[in-house]
């Protein structure tokens, strides 16, 4: 399946750098007073007026079209030909500047942007205006020291593959699968033996209380009708290589021991095996074909012998498949939370059951005819639901959030109990009845008048009783008191939390998870089914629990996004190689390199662009320092921080771009660290040596912290190494040098590392000061 | 194994039969329990002042002798471990230290002597002295204080180390979702209606698993389950007849002991069917 092979599109375009003759334009943002209101941004820009090749603009929000418009005008009657921005991080916006300069006629690489805001004034102290103004002045400087020496690069670009992985076959992925088969293929894989995922599994749908297979079956039978649409359950991801939009991926298939594409599902199997090992799933099932489930099967190979299409395989085996595809959909949705752990439910017992079990006892799925029936084969007279089980919990052993969906899947459930018998009761202990979203409140005042009984309170445990009776002893805190019921059955509404395996794939994929195990959208408004890989997208309950509608809306939107990214054909890709100026053939690189991506050819190191990662472990293994990565050259990122250290000494944080991330989201987040700190972007800890950890020392900086993000285990295992070897060679400045493995989520862990090491730093900075001042007065003693 | 050992008051009184069988089985297990000299009242549910009570189980922690203390009684250990929690706070263990003549220190842990055979000992070790697997099915009642402050013992809202315990000794432990519900005794002088009601619902739901026995782990329990059950009977015009002993009486049974020895002809309600299906001597 390795055809459609990528191929480099561009070369690179070569310019040189003329250093100290540009025209630098900074441009700093009040951004209302996000940013105003801590730095003083007039001092900020006054820093910089001895230097003449230096314009400051400052503008109120430089993202709206009014402070676009001013730079594009300076860039356009030539006042200048570099931009350094003073604003928000440029995750957030670097795109529309840089899209803006292009249009200027400017190479968007000469366009970068300082983060004065979720990494300064948003993250230290209100109060301490005038360090965090310091920090300012020196990030601006730096930056602007840097951008006087980057080369124009003009970004390299491959071609895409033009096929989708979609994973999760169930109502969002098939809907991301359908969308995108008008003008893409797409692979759908399902780790169920048929399609559908939860929502098949789910009797009427509310707020319309339609018949949720009706809506499903023709959806399912579409795709598998479609031909651009290859279909594969019993199927996990269990290998990603390769780059974004050029990915390899191993597939894995569990045997299903009868053969999907032969079985005409006449039944004759079934009839034949004495165990009830051979079985369709259910009626409505995709694919319409039997399987096997091994556990009961007695081998007896009866089924063998009476299938007339010879579909039936009992040696099968598990398989593996590679397939090729430039983009990959996320549609793993959800699973209800084992809960079990809230042992005063004492769930599992007969007639105790999840809201989940409830729905599938009336689905497609039914194993009792679609009939609501007791332990015992009886309709429960009395039926509670019971909200937020095992959710809104802050205690640490359920989970923080709002399951969404409950407060009207309960109410449409007693709905159902009602109507199935008029003088049954349905009771729903409820903490918060949330009906937000078109036509729910409509739904509540309708569940109202049916009869339902709305107590508001937790319940507090169920005990089974007699007969399989169940007593409910809760507190109704509308009317003040505690009380105790008698039921027959028991509805518990569970927390939904991402489905199992989810962790494993977004690692696979290198995509960030937020802290409660769902998938980090790019942004949480303005970008919510991509996410940080820009060839990875995401819908439906992955991205947090939610209802149909809202996980087709999703699905729908991924289609268009995936489509949106593939059609461009290419995908470019960050032109800061490396680049090899000088070689004795030592081959030391080509060792080094995890990616294959260098060779000796002639007796001189080779870079394969398109294999390179822009890593540059190859930078500190060359003995002779001959290579460099493109604007990230010693020499530049020794200019930049003299300009960060000029202002006044800091703690120096060499960062990688996915901790980046979590630096921003702890900006998002307010949390607040000491405005000694100061972050240096670089696109790997690995482009470092001793050459510029020493000149950050000799700079001024009190310490310096190394912090890595990315997951890529070829890089993570060298990492101590490299911090070993740092601090080695870093010794005789007697300052401290940490290293982090911090992921992108995990950004409370990388405020509480920036605290500490910064008062560690700040420790050591004046102990060694005191004894300066002693051994400077011994020796004006020993002078005197 | 040895371990200071704390019996409270009803090892004294009304719970002379436990005591026998602890005395038994544990000098069979080879378990070196020491009473401590002079020890005083834990407090039970009715010294409302903190310091006070605390001070109670600090003196007697304190006597420990740099032993673990055990205990053989639910409200006894409970105060111990609230004692033992609260005297991590220095100030409350100064104020307390200043009125006791031995220093309290907090090395001594209090264990209940179900933990003791649980955790210290081991079931797989107590299996070894299992002569006769008791083929009967029993409650496991727990109580609730037992688990209760929360400790690294078992859960507090579902424990499992007394069912673990009586599986160890071939019985079968009925599933019993009372298992550490309040039995009523510590208000039975304040509010015996209320009281007798609660036992009730415990016995009735007792009976309801079809189970040999109730199994107990504490004197105030047995008194209330055992003692009480005829007043419950009459109060509430129902039939009970379930033997309530303490679980080292069925450990005794288990290990082969005469149920004389283990203080089995002392209860109100008659143990003579439960003995005959065991295959013991009445």
């Amino acid at each position: 399946m390795m055809e459609n092979e990528p191929t480099l599109v561009t070369e690179q375009k070569e310019e040189s750098a003329k250093k100290g003759s540009n025209r630098i334009g900074v441009y700093l943002c009040r951004c209302g007073g996000n940013i105003a209101d801590v730095v003083d941004l007039q001092a900020v820009g006054d820093n910089l007026k001895e230097d003449k090749n230096i314009t400051v603009n400052i503008q109120d929000y430089l993202c709206s079209s009014v402070g676009q418009d001013k730079i594009k005008n300076d860039i356009e009657k030539g006042k200048v030909d570099r931009v350094v921005i003073g604003s928000c991080s440029p995750k957030l916006h670097l795109e529309t500047f840089r899209s803006m300069a292009k249009n200027a006629g400017l190479n968007p690489g000469l366009l970068e942007i300082t983060n004065i805001r979720e990494q300064a004034s948003w993250v230290h102290d209100k109060e301490d205006k005038t360090g965090v103004t310091s920090k300012a002045k020196g990030l601006i400087k730096g930056a602007a020291a840097r951008m006087d020496s980057i080369e124009p690069l003009s970004p390299l670009a491959k071609s895409l593959v033009d096929r989708t992985l979609v994973i999760g076959g169930g109502i969002a992925g098939i809907t991301t699968a359908l969308e995108l088969s008008d003008s893409h293929d797409v692979i759908l894989i399902e780790k169920k033996p048929y399609l559908g995922g939860h929502m098949i599994g789910l009797s009427k749908t509310f707020p319309t209380l339609d018949c949720s297979q009706c809506i499903l079956t023709p959806r399912m039978v579409a795709v598998h009708n479609n031909p651009r649409i290859s279909m594969l359950t019993q199927t996990e991801v269990a290998d990603v290589q390769g780059s974004p939009g050029d990915y390899s991926i191993t597939l894995e298939h569990s045997p299903r021991y009868v053969d999907i594409r032969k079985c005409i599902n006449c039944g004759a199997c079934t009839k034949k095996c004495p165990t009830g090992a051979i079985f369709l799933p259910f009626v409505q099932a995709v694919p319409q074909a039997y399987m096997i489930d091994m556990s009961k099967c007695s081998n007896c190979g009866a089924c063998v012998k009476v299938c007339p299409r010879d579909a039936i395989n009992l040696e099968e085996k598990k398989e593996t498949s590679l397939i090729s595809v430039g983009a990959v959909a996320i549609a793993t949705g959800f699973e209800p939370i084992d809960l079990s752990f809230i042992e005063e439910y004492n769930y599992p017992s007969p007639n105790i059951l999840t809201a989940i079990e409830f729905e599938e006892m009336l689905s497609a799925k039914s194993k009792t005819g679609m009939r609501l029936q007791k332990a015992d084969g009886t309709f429960p007279n009395r039926v509670a639901f019971v909200l937020c089980a095992g959710s809104r919990d802050f205690t640490g052993k359920g989970r923080k959030h709002c399951s969404k969906v409950c407060c009207i899947y309960s109410q449409k459930q007693a709905q159902l109990v009602k109507k199935m018998k008029e003088e049954s009761e349905a009771w729903i202990f409820y903490i918060d009845m949330r009906s937000s979203g078109r036509r729910f409140e409509e739904f509540y005042h309708h569940t109202q008048e049916k009869g339902v009984n709305y107590v508001r309170g937790k319940v507090a445990e169920i005990l089974p009783g007699p007969d399989g009776t169940l007593m409910v002893q809760y507190e109704d805190t509308n009317l003040g008191r505690k009380g105790r019921e008698i039921f027959d059955m028991v509805v518990l509404c569970p927390a939904l939390i991402p489905s199992t395996g989810t962790k494993e794939i977004a690692d696979k994929l290198g995509v960030p998870m937020g802290d409660d195990g769902f998938i980090e959208e790019k942004h949480v408004k303005l970008d919510p089914v991509n996410t940080l890989n820009q060839s990875v997208f995401a819908a439906g309950c992955v991205l947090g629990p939610k209802d149909i509608h809202d996980s087709v809306t999703e699905g729908i939107s991924a289609a268009h996004k995936v489509s949106q990214f593939l059609g461009k054909g290419v995908i470019l890709i960050p032109p800061e190689k490396p680049v090899i100026l000088e070689c004795n053939g030592c081959g030391d690189c080509v060792k080094a390199c995890p990616y294959n991506a260098l060779t000796l050819e002639g007796g001189k190191a080779l870079l394969s662009p398109l294999a390179c990662t822009g890593c540059g472990i190859c930078v500190p293994a060359c003995p002779i320092k001959g290579i460099e990565i493109r604007n990230f050259t010693r020499e530049q990122l020794k200019a930049q921080l003299k300009g960060i250290l000029s202002e006044a000494p800091g703690v120096i944080v060499f960062i990688d771009p996915y901790a980046y991330a979590a630096a921003d989201i702890a900006g998002v987040n307010r949390k607040q660290y000491s405005s000694l700190i100061r972050l240096v972007s670089v696109p790997s800890v690995h482009i470092l040596d001793a050459d510029v950890v020493n000149a950050a020392f000799e700079y001024g900086a009190t310490g310096v912290l190394l912090i890595e993000g990315i997951t890529d285990e070829k890089l993570t295992t060298r990492s101590d190494d490299l911090y070993k070897k740092l601090k080695k060679e870093t010794r005789k400045h007697k300052k401290p040098i940490r290293y982090s493995h911090i992921e992108t989520a995990q950004y409370e862990k990388l405020t509480d590392l920036l605290n500490v090491f910064a008062s560690q730093a700040g420790a050591k900075a004046q102990k060694m000061s005191r004894k300066e001042k002693e051994e400077i007065s011994d020796k004006e003693e020993l002078a005197s | 194994m040895k371990y200071s050992y704390y019996p409270g008051c009803a090892q004294h009184g009304t719970a002379v039969d436990y005591r026998i069988s602890v005395e038994a089985v544990f000098g069979r297990l080879g378990i070196d329990l020491e009473e401590v000299k002079n020890w005083n009242c834990c407090g039970a549910l009715h010294v409302p002042d903190r310091t006070v009570k605390t001070g109670l189980s600090a003196r007697t922690l304190a006597s420990a002798k740099g032993l673990d203390m055990a205990t053989p009684c639910n409200l006894c250990y409970s105060n111990l471990m609230r004692a033992h929690a609260a005297l991590e706070d220095s100030a409350l263990r100064t104020i307390v230290n200043e009125a006791l003549t031995e220093k309290y220190d907090g090395n001594a842990k209090p264990k209940h002597l179900l933990e003791v055979i649980v955790k210290d000992l081991g079931l797989p070790k107590l299996t070894e002295h299992v002569k006769k697997p008791l083929k009967i099915k029993a409650v496991p009642y727990y109580g609730c204080l037992l688990t209760r402050p929360e400790n690294d013992f078992d859960s507090p809202q579902n424990p499992k180390s007394l069912d673990e315990l009586i599986l160890s000794l071939g019985a079968e432990p009925a599933k019993y979702y009372y298992k550490t519900k309040c039995c009523g005794g510590p208000i039975l002088i304040t509010d015996e209606e209320l009281a007798l009601g609660l036992a009730k619902e415990l016995l009735v739901m007792a009976k309801e698993t079809g189970a040999d026995c109730v199994v107990v782990t504490c004197p105030m329990c047995h008194l209330q389950l055992d003692a009480k059950q005829k007043a419950v009977e009459s109060k509430f015009n129902i039939k009970i007849d379930l033997p309530v002993i303490y679980f080292t009486q069925l450990m005794g049974l288990a290990m082969g002991f005469d149920p004389k020895e283990l203080g089995l002809s002392q209860h109100l309600v008659p143990t003579d069917k439960l003995i005959a299906k065991i295959g013991g001597r009445p």
